[in-house]
């Protein structure tokens, strides 16, 4: 009966040692495979990241040597249209001449704006940038003074909204004045894009705990499905959106931005609806 | 060096660059604008007729074969020789023109430029270095009146106290002090700044204008230093001395 007893539980013991043993090695496989997953997830990240660097490497070196190619002939050319329209100042000329000069000096200087655009982007995606404590809520003030200037601002109805409880909206960390040129573009976007009549609405909110988040979103004309998907690309412009005077470098402007602050951008938009856009930058700490 | 010859009505300009075209549409643009040109296709040749003319200022590029406009900058000066100096500089790199400043160029100006803003900068610098003082820019350390600026150091002080200056602010003042009483716009100051202007972001520059007045306790209504040029920009508005150069 005792022999019984200790074979039944020793059998017992041994099934359970095994269940338990199986359990741990299951169990450590499972592990295994996660971290092995985990691991190979980081690597395909850390992959995708270097060959987005690489990329933007190659196309910064792309935009160094246009830029060298271009900025001698445009040198001269703009130089010459100065020149000719100097000449023919005081002399007797015909409409045709003095708009072919003004033509050349006009057109000459558009190039010489879009290379500078260009060459701005490739400037924020290398340069090295402040990274200081940058209260987004009081730059947010600044922006939305500054965007009311702009022509056809005072025809919109704009509204503002930042956090003051149950706490100020946390700082993050960058380059102020990188801040201020993204916000003001989307800001600037949202005028430029809508009409007399329309609401933009600015709001400002903290995310999980971790990010600032700013949202620009108008009632305008909005995007073309087509043209959401390229509309962070440099030199992008939408398709019905060509009478209105733009570079369309502002929108890749600020993904740059948002991306050399560890965030990042989101886009919503139906066409003749409006459009929001979001950029989020990783909160630090509470405001003051 | 004497390079202000009492003979001359005009100034002469030496203009060095490798690019015919450049040379050919720029050089007649300066004769046009009251200057006498000579130009130079690349930096030996420049330190050439630097020898041969005494020019009243160079304008050369920074890209040359032979010796580069930096290059040509660096040995006229370890030679003391103080012509001033407008550096073309290349693409908006912040640390190439930190650099054209620390090496003593007077001024510079990126490409493709406006030929009319060329005129400018340069009757700009003559004025600010005509009656044979010394350059401004060239100096290692700039003060006026209670304010000391050591440029090498990167640190100012007002008397004994040192400021606290971001370092972009403290570009701003090194840029406003070694250009007085020109009335700078902010387009100018922001690619000062950032290598690049920006209709909607001169923002930027009165940010880092309020910074340093803060920091001055200078009023902006009553200014010591800092003048605000209405509707265009800002002027340093006081006296800017060097102390005397040694070695």
């Amino acid at each position: 009966m005792d022999q019984t007893l200790v074979v039944t539980t020793s059998l017992a013991g041994a099934i359970g040692l095994a269940a338990l043993t199986a359990a741990l090695i299951a169990g450590v496989v499972v592990l295994t495979t996660r971290a092995h997953r985990r691991a190979l997830e980081h690597a395909r990240a850390a992959a995708r990241a270097e060959a987005a660097e690489a990329a933007a490497a190659s196309r910064a070196r792309l935009l160094i040597r246009l830029d060298h190619e271009l900025k001698n002939p445009l040198t001269a050319l703009r130089t010459a249209a100065a020149s000719a329209q100097q000449l023919l100042a005081g002399e007797e000329r015909s409409a045709e001449v003095e708009q072919a000069v003004a033509t050349i000096g006009g057109s000459s200087r558009r190039i010489a704006r879009l290379l500078a655009d260009l060459r701005k982007l490739a400037d924020v995606e290398t340069r090295e940038i402040d990274r200081r404590p940058v209260d987004l809520a009081a730059l947010l003030e600044l922006v939305v003074d500054d965007a009311r200037t702009a022509p056809g601002a005072e025809d919109r109805m704009f509204t503002t909204s930042v956090p003051r409880a149950p706490w100020p909206l946390p700082q993050v960390r960058g380059d102020e004045d990188l801040l201020h040129t993204a916000l003001l573009n989307l800001v600037t976007n949202a005028v430029k894009y809508s009409a007399d009549g329309d609401t933009i609405e600015v709001r400002a909110s903290e995310e999980a705990g971790a990010w600032v988040a700013i949202e620009v979103a108008d009632t305008g004309r909005g995007i073309a499905e087509d043209d959401q998907r390229v509309v962070w690309d440099e030199l992008s412009r939408g398709s019905d959106v060509r009478s209105i005077p733009g570079s369309g470098m502002g929108l890749a402007l600020v993904k740059a931005i948002a991306l050399r602050h560890d965030g990042r951008v989101e886009l919503r938009s139906r066409p003749r609806e409006g459009t929001s856009v979001r950029v989020l930058i990783p909160a630090i700490g509470p405001a003051r | 060096m004497a390079h202000h010859s009492q003979a001359r009505q005009r100034p002469l300009v030496l203009l060095a660059d490798d690019e015919p075209d450049v040379l050919g549409a720029v050089g007649p643009f300066l004769t046009r604008s009251g200057f006498d040109v000579i130009t130079a296709a690349d930096g030996l040749l420049a330190l050439d007729e630097v020898d041969r003319h005494e020019p009243d200022l160079c304008v050369l590029d920074v890209l040359m074969p032979g010796a580069d406009g930096r290059e040509v900058l660096r040995r006229l000066r370890q030679r003391d020789d103080w012509v001033p100096v407008l550096l073309l500089t290349q693409v908006g790199e912040a640390v190439e023109r930190a650099m054209a400043l620390e090496e003593g160029a007077d001024d510079y100006l990126n490409k493709p430029f406006d030929p009319h803003e060329l005129v400018a900068r340069i009757r700009a610098v003559l004025r600010r270095t005509g009656g044979g003082r010394q350059p401004l820019a060239t100096a290692a350390e700039l003060s006026s009146g209670t304010l000391r600026l050591d440029r090498v150091a990167r640190r100012a002080w007002l008397g004994t106290r040192e400021l606290t200056l971001t370092p972009k602010a403290l570009t701003l003042l090194e840029y406003l002090m070694t250009h007085p009483d020109e009335a700078l716009s902010r387009q100018r100051l922001l690619e000062v700044l950032w290598g690049f202007d920006d209709a909607v972001g001169t923002r930027a520059v009165d940010n880092r204008i309020a910074e340093l007045r803060r920091a001055l306790g200078d009023d902006a209504a009553d200014p010591t230093w800092i003048d605000t040029v209405p509707g265009s920009g800002y002027r340093f508005g006081a006296e800017v001395s060097t102390p005397p150069r040694t070695g």
